[in-house]
């Protein structure tokens, strides 16, 4: 049975009763964006929730913001075809909020709303905040386009429309509904449907490992014994190596793709944001730590279902869905509505599906829209020198003009393939924000020309290694199958482009003198003492 | 003890008081003792996902060796690198609380910036 097959069989089990359960969920979430919308007050409000966020909300919406449509179809479908290697993307993905967890504390005190706040509290300059606005909508935007094309696909799949045309008629759909969200929610809102998002997540995952593991009567050895027979390599299906090759590229392949994801999942700018949105840094900190349980949670989940996707296929793995469609979750849904449950579990699948997307992408615009619109106009071009009110309205303008924009490239996207946009962002976001931000935060020799080099040498040697990279031209499945201008060997660029941002970064300290930071030690000294605030309370001495 | 009890109880220190300098000194105490935490936490955490790569570059074939029944050397790698991941990430948060409670039974006053959490 192929991809194609399969979501024709997912379209059987779909009846009335799915379609009606979806409209009620996107109802839902049309209500509570429009009822957020109206109780947003104010530029703090809207950017960071007014700081009042508490431990657990804040952690179910920073888990809604790590576990995006890529977490949830593209590692559960690398898991079922690559065995070993999509078990070792998972566990990145946890380890990515561990590099959160560090940076939390210093990032929830530094900086009023964006990554070019924290930034600019160091050192005090337009250029800064520019650079922060580049590396912002260079994660925020593609980003954004590979979450809406990729569910477009799923939902046109779920309710059994094949082909490019339906699948561009979904993101049109989704992209207008993450359009009025983005339009209408500012954090708080973002937050509510990051939460009711995460528990719908949850409830649906841990419907299908219910069924999934009642099916394999409760046998961890039976699912993994089926999941590797039926794998294309059985005997290797454990060992490293299966998604990249086994040669030495292969191999430092797979080391590129764990470094990029732990290092640049959990520092994009969506997530910087919401991690200011906690009510003082120990809140922070201990959302970023709840949020990681979670994941851990989720992912082990999304493990047993890749395995049991792949043990559940009625042919081999490699024949019932490929990377590219990404459907390995959505088979494995075919497969157990038919044995019952059907439409709960399908109306389920979709119900999550779209809401992971719409919150992730509105959240995404919104991160988008204030670098733009704090960062460049406000902070940067007019010095500050700005009403509250003219930024909010501004914000209300420039967010559905970033939505717009990526729902047309995302609907043009879906004719072209762009599996390479997803490591290029975290590599991006590894090789330009985190740089950045440890030595803005815990280094005091960093220079300003420091910070902006690191930006752009990460960002710079991003775009070159991943343009010459073999998922670009030189194989079957780059972007340009014709062409063969490929002479960099990793599919994904972190393993180089990371330590290239640093070296940048320290060089351009080491280059420049701090004399031109004018108080930069001073600066550095209170930037340190706030990075250790823990919490609002004042702890006094017995004497 | 609120603040303003212990304003009270010692107003002839109070009257001496330099409040910026003091919370300066006592913010960058703790923030030293948090490199501590940040550190040692950095390291494990490197130190585990070295060990898992050099695994996976130089004894791939290894993590294949089935240890119980179907279940693979490989899979209890990547459970047990999940395990310290979040193991070490509790310890962390408790021992980042743990140095502002000793640094407070140590006497000295802690109060907050009034600009950190605008």
């Amino acid at each position: 049975m192929t991809a194609g097959t399969a979501v024709h069989a997912v379209a059987d089990t779909t009846n009335a009763a799915s379609v009606v359960m979806f409209l009620v969920v996107v109802s839902a979430t049309l209500l509570l964006c429009f009822h957020f919308g109206v109780n947003s007050e104010g530029i703090d409000d809207l950017y960071v929730a007014s700081n009042s966020l508490k431990p657990w909300r804040n952690a179910f919406a920073l888990a809604g913001d790590l576990i995006s449509i890529l977490t949830l179809l593209t590692t559960t479908t690398l898991v079922a075809l690559a065995g070993y290697d999509g078990m070792a993307l998972a566990a990145s993905t946890v380890g990515a909020l561990a590099v959160l967890l560090v940076l939390a504390r210093p990032v929830r005190n530094i900086g009023r709303f964006t990554l070019g706040d924290t930034l600019d509290e160091r050192f005090g300059c337009r250029s800064i905040r520019v650079a922060a606005a580049v590396a912002t909508l260079s994660v925020a935007i593609p980003l954004a386009i590979v979450q809406l094309t990729a569910s477009g696909r799923a939902t046109a799949a779920l309710l059994g429309l094949s082909g490019t045309g339906p699948a561009q008629l979904c993101t049109i759909f989704m992209g207008t509904m993450m359009v009025c969200a983005s339009a209408l929610t500012g954090m708080r809102g973002n937050t509510m449907l990051q939460v009711v998002k995460t528990v719908m997540l949850f409830a649906c995952m841990g419907l299908l490992f219910l069924a999934l593991m009642t099916k394999m009567g409760w046998s961890l050895d039976r699912l993994l014994a089926d999941a590797s027979d039926r794998s294309e390599n059985p005997e290797s299906y454990f060992t490293p190596g299966n998604l990249h090759g086994r040669d030495t590229a292969g191999r430092f392949d797979l080391i590129s793709m764990q470094i990029t994801v732990v290092l640049g999942a959990a520092v994009s700018p969506h997530m910087i944001m919401r991690v200011k949105a906690a009510e003082h840094g120990a809140s922070a900190r201990r959302s970023v730590l709840y949020a990681m349980t979670m994941v851990g949670v989720f992912c082990g989940m999304i493990v047993v279902l890749g395995l049991g996707a792949a043990a559940v296929a009625d042919g081999q793995a490699g024949q019932d869905f490929d990377l590219q469609s990404a459907s390995a979750l959505l088979s494995l849904v075919h497969s157990l509505a038919a044995d019952g449950g059907g439409y709960l579990l399908v109306a389920m699948t979709v119900s999550v599906v779209f809401l992971t997307s719409l919150t992730v992408v509105a959240a995404l615009t919104l991160s988008a829209g204030a670098a733009l619109v704090h960062d460049v106009w406000a902070q940067g071009a007019l010095r500050g020198r700005i009403a509250a009110d003219v930024e909010l309205s501004a914000m209300r303008w420039v967010t559905p003009v970033i939505g717009t924009l990526t729902v047309f490239l995302s609907v043009l996207a879906q004719s072209w393939n762009i599996q390479f946009l997803p490591q290029f962002v975290a590599a991006t976001a590894a090789s330009t924000i985190l740089p950045s931000l440890v030595y803005a935060l815990f280094w005091k020799g960093c220079t300003r020309a420091g910070v902006v080099w690191s930006v752009y040498g990460g960002l710079g040697s991003c775009m070159l290694l991943q343009f010459f990279g073999p998922q670009v031209s030189g194989s079957p499945r780059a972007l340009f199958p014709a062409a063969d201008f490929a002479w960099f060997p990793l599919s994904t660029t972190g393993l180089v482009s990371v330590p290239v941002g640093l070296a940048a970064g320290w060089a351009a300290s080491r280059l420049t003198s701090r004399k031109r930071d004018c108080g930069a030690d001073e600066r550095y000294a209170a930037v340190a003492a706030r990075a250790a605030i823990d919490d609002d309370r004042p702890l006094t001495a017995k004497g | 003890m609120s603040r303003h009890q212990f304003e009270s109880a010692s107003s002839e220190r109070w009257s001496a008081y330099h409040p910026e300098q003091e919370e300066v000194v006592a913010l960058r105490e703790r923030r030293g003792a948090n490199a501590g935490v940040e550190r040692r936490f950095t390291l494990v955490h490197a130190g585990t996902w070295v060990v898992a790569a050099g695994l996976q570059l130089m004894a791939g074939t290894i993590l294949g060796t089935r240890v119980v029944s179907e279940l693979t050397v490989g899979v209890l790698l990547l459970a047990v690198l999940g395990a310290v991941l979040l193991g070490t990430a509790w310890w962390f948060d408790r021992e980042s609380r743990d140095v502002g409670r000793t640094a407070a039974q140590r006497g000295q006053a802690y109060t907050i910036f009034s600009g950190a959490n605008r």
